[in-house]
């Protein structure tokens, strides 16, 4: 079995000592920076990658990639206690995991997404084994036209997953695409709402849009409310009561939900430009779209952690897959694994599984191994966490504030950055006011440049052509998917509305307590 | 009945109009190309276009809506937070990480009338000191610790 042969050279591999100590450190790490608002892997993968010079490449990779999906899984830590979301992939698990926290259910929400992680970890991990090989035909076919119906897909997921009006969203979806344009113009060079500041050329940093939005914005709302001692928002009494085992009703809603969103993220991970946030969209709009009692999503519901939180690792293992056979970054994290290998002299590419199957099949077994280490580090830990939640809000959102100023900071040593963080914190308000999702937003920010290269890389192939993405197979078939997600979801959200009537609810059905 | 009309959706559909707009004008230099060669200008126009015609559609729907109000801001808590954040922002590069540490926490927590100045005082010192460790010590961020031209302490530079 070439199968099997090839995971035994793994496991040898990634079971030396050495690799065994760096991959512990690696997720520790990640996990810690995940957990920390503000610091995310990318910026913690930029620092470290200068000392991973002296290690064996296997090692370093191994360490960086802990990193990364160490903080996948950290991600969802602080998004759940916080509504803190430190990576883009946990922006999903924000809307019913923070809600679960409210409601005192905080532990049953690490657990689902700590157990589901971990499935999805060992699953991808396996499907890398057996489809790595066989992948590098498929993923060639993949042109700009591809790229940019995939794109298309991913913000068509945005807009079918936020709260409330449809059009709303895709409006939030489209200023995000302009915030995405910001800076300087990958095809021509051509600087764009730059206003002559410096600092603007290289665009908006993602970081200041996720946590001014999301961190900042909730941090005021926190404190507009007349009982501002948060002890009401966070420090319920229930929430003391840590659980080994998820209750049997919770469970049974989580398990299958996790296995959809493994199967969802291992798929979408290993398209280029897929990838784990695509993967959380997906899954979370699977749930609620078959759930019997989609009302119950956006207010607590399990599925909304468990599916996401498994798709998201899933999918950052798998989108090691055109990394490891194409020499493709799926994104930032990625793209900076592609400079620890030139680092180390190995020059990513379809050639790197045959002439190092070292390092090829020794990543891979090693994330199986920090799989294991994730759920040590954070099942008996998960008592710490959620003890975080009994800190005065008084004294705990100063902290945040600290963490978020000083990791705005540090992502391009620049005061700018900071100065972002405070805009979009303020916006983010002012669009909570107004009943306006933050997330399809933050989608739109991130897949539009990316639609935007490949859109037009793609016209000018087929020499402005447009018929182009209806007549390749793969591209047709995405952007038939998206109209079908469009249309399904303009059908629930009108269905809800007009049962309101009768009982008086607000219209947008699933909008935010208003406090 | 007398129709009150959705202020949420209005203010919104306005906003997008807005931003909508702004794209268009600030944009409008940009060179738009053909759709053989689209230039810089091209996506800006049209999701700038795109966006004006939602924000209106948002807004007319939200005049025959029912009616929901926007709740007050808050701008206390509001201006404190942001506030710090901007003093963060312009003190950290001369004054370092410690001291624009102490004026985010001081400034952000004035977001509410009943904090205690004590408690705000030790706060502050133990989070300045806290993430100084934290940044500078353990995960090793460039940040400057000190004022400018102070020596720093040679085992963290």
């Amino acid at each position: 079995m070439d199968l099997l042969n090839n995971l035994g050279l793994g496991l040898a591999v990634a079971l030396t000592p050495v690799n065994v100590i760096y991959c512990l450190i690696g997720t520790a790490l990640g996990t810690a920076v995940g957990v920390l608002p503000g610091l995310g892997p990318v910026a913690t993968i930029a620092l470290l990658l200068p000392l991973t010079y002296g290690l064996d490449p296997v090692t370093a990779l191994i360490m960086l990639a802990g990193i990364y999906y160490g903080a996948q899984y950290g991600g969802s830590t602080a998004s759940i206690l916080l509504s803190l979301p430190g990576e883009i992939s946990a922006v999903v698990t924000v809307l019913d995991g923070h809600q679960m926290a409210r409601q005192g259910r905080a532990g049953d929400a690490l657990l689902a997404a700590a157990l589901g992680s971990f499935f999805a970890g060992c699953v991808a991990t396996l499907m890398i084994a057996t489809v790595a090989p066989m992948l590098p035909g498929i993923a060639l076919k993949f042109g700009p036209a591809e790229y940019a119906a995939l794109m298309a897909l991913g913000l068509a997921a945005a807009v079918t997953l936020a709260h409330g009006s449809m059009l709303k969203a895709l409006a939030m979806t489209l200023l995000g695409m302009l915030f995405g344009m910001v800076g300087t113009d990958v095809s021509s060079g051509a600087e764009r709402f730059v206003f002559d500041v410096p600092e603007l050329a290289d665009g908006i940093d993602f970081v200041a849009v996720a946590m001014g939005l999301f961190g900042i914005a909730e941090i005021v709302r926190n404190l507009e409310g007349p009982t501002s001692d948060a002890t009401a928002e966070f420090g319920c009494s229930t929430c003391h009561r840590v659980h080994w085992r998820l209750p049997r009703a919770e469970f049974r809603r989580a398990w299958p939900a996790s296995l959809r969103g493994t199967a969802i993220g291992a798929f979408l991970g290993m398209l280029p430009g897929g990838g784990p946030v695509l993967s959380t969209f997906a899954s979370y709009m699977l749930e609620k779209r078959i759930s019997a009692e989609p009302q119950r999503f956006g207010r607590g519901a399990i599925e909304g952690v468990a599916g996401p939180e498994s798709a998201n690792n899933a999918a950052a293992q798998t989108s090691f897959i055109p990394l490891l056979t194409l020499g493709l970054p799926s994104n930032a994290v990625m793209a900076l694994m592609i400079g620890a290998l030139t680092l180390h002299g190995i020059q990513p590419g379809p050639q790197v599984m045959g002439s190092d199957p070292r390092l090829f099949w020794g990543l891979i077994a090693s994330m199986w191994i920090g799989n294991l280490f994730l759920v040590i580090l954070n099942l008996p830990m998960i008592g710490i966490w959620v003890r975080l939640l009994s800190l005065r809000y008084r004294l705990l959102y100063p902290t945040v504030l600290a963490l978020c100023a000083i990791g705005a900071f540090s992502v391009g040593n620049s005061s700018a950055t900071v100065l972002m963080t405070a805009f979009f914190g303020g916006l983010g308000y002012l669009l909570l006011k107004l009943h306006c999702d933050p997330a399809p937003l933050v989608v739109g920010f991130v897949l539009g440049p990316m639609l935007e290269e490949n859109l037009r890389r793609a016209m000018t192939l087929a020499r402005g052509d447009a018929t182009l993405f209806f007549t390749r197979p793969i591209s047709a078939a995405l952007l038939l998917a998206s109209v079908l997600l469009l249309t399904a979801a303009g059908n629930t959200a009108r269905r809800p509305l007009r049962s309101a009537k009768v009982t008086t609810a607000t219209p947008a059905g699933a909008d935010k307590p208003a406090r | 009945m007398a129709h009150i009309p959705n202020w949420r959706d209005i203010g919104a559909g306005a906003l997008f109009c807005a931003c909508g707009s702004a794209a268009l004008w600030l944009g409008r230099h940009l060179a738009v190309g053909d759709l053989a060669a689209m230039g810089p200008g091209f996506f800006p126009r049209a999701i700038g276009a795109l966006l004006v015609a939602l924000g209106a559609a948002i807004a007319v729907r939200g005049g025959r809506k029912d009616a929901s109000g926007i709740s007050r801001f808050a701008w206390r808590p509001l201006l404190a937070v942001l506030g710090g954040l901007v003093l963060f922002a312009v003190t950290i590069r001369p004054a370092g990480l410690l001291a624009s540490t102490l004026a985010l926490t001081v400034v952000g927590r004035l977001a509410r009338p009943e904090y205690g100045w004590r408690e705000t005082a030790v706060l502050a010192t133990t989070l300045a000191l806290a993430t100084g460790l934290l940044f500078r010590v353990a995960l090793r961020v460039p940040v400057p610790l000190l004022p400018n031209g102070w020596t720093s302490v040679p085992w963290i530079s």
